[in-house]
């Protein structure tokens, strides 16, 4: 089980937003590691901005789960479902951009 | 059964049927819970960003007024301080929850009292309009 821990608390993906403006980190149950923001971010207005980002986290999100999902049914052989991994969130929909 | 009691079928078959009903109870009184859970909303100490947590935890708007977007360099690790304060706040929010559905049995509240750093537990306390 130690190394199952290990493995979800080191767990992180990265997305990035179309055009490169927003690089989001996250990491397990819902946290953000780092927000990396472009010069071509700061072209778009601070509500735009603030939907890009969020969306991007969104992705990023998304992506931690699928890929813990994988690793655990590899390692263990039982089918693990990527909403077991969202640390209390909501399942994430949708296919990373 | 330590005592050496060896329970038969039928009492086996009860016990099962008094831990369905509590789970169910549980899981209804979960979703009771669940849904009185507000959305939390944590704003920058200059006010310039608003970051919003639905119900389930998940961050489902960032407001930046343009006086932050002229921070730049800064504005990457500003957004993640607020991002960081509203988890806060919705973690003491589900411990909350978790203690009224655990009932006397464990004292999850002490649980981050003890482990959630002062600070943090003051601001999450702000952000949930409770200082």
């Amino acid at each position: 089980m130690g190394f199952m821990k290990n493995l979800v608390e080191q767990a992180e993906a990265e997305a990035v937003s179309e055009a490169g403006m927003v690089r989001i980190v996250a990491g397990p149950g819902g946290q953000v590691k780092e927000i990396d923001l472009r010069n071509n971010a700061f072209e778009l207005s601070g509500v735009e901005l603030g939907e890009v980002i969020v969306a991007t986290m969104r992705d990023a999100h998304g992506k931690l789960q699928r890929e813990l999902a994988e690793t655990v049914s590899r390692a263990t052989g039982l089918k693990a479902k990527p909403e077991s991994f969202g640390g209390g969130l909501s399942p994430v929909t949708g296919e990373e951009r | 059964m330590s005592d050496g009691h060896v329970p038969d079928l039928e009492e086996m078959l009860s016990r099962l049927d008094q831990m369905q009903r509590d789970a169910e109870a549980t899981l209804a009184k979960f979703e009771e819970l669940h849904a009185d859970m507000d959305e939390v909303e944590a704003v920058s100490e200059d006010g310039y960003i608003t970051v919003r947590l639905n119900a389930d935890g998940q961050v489902v708007h960032i407001g930046i007024a343009e006086q932050a977007m002229r921070a730049r360099q800064t504005l990457g690790n500003a957004i993640l301080a607020v991002v960081a304060e509203a988890n806060a706040a919705y973690g003491v929010q589900m411990a909350e929850m978790a203690q009224a559905l655990g009932g006397s049995g464990v004292d999850i509240q002490a649980m981050v009292e003890r482990y959630m750093p002062e600070d943090v537990r003051e601001r999450a306390n702000r952000t949930l309009g409770r200082d």
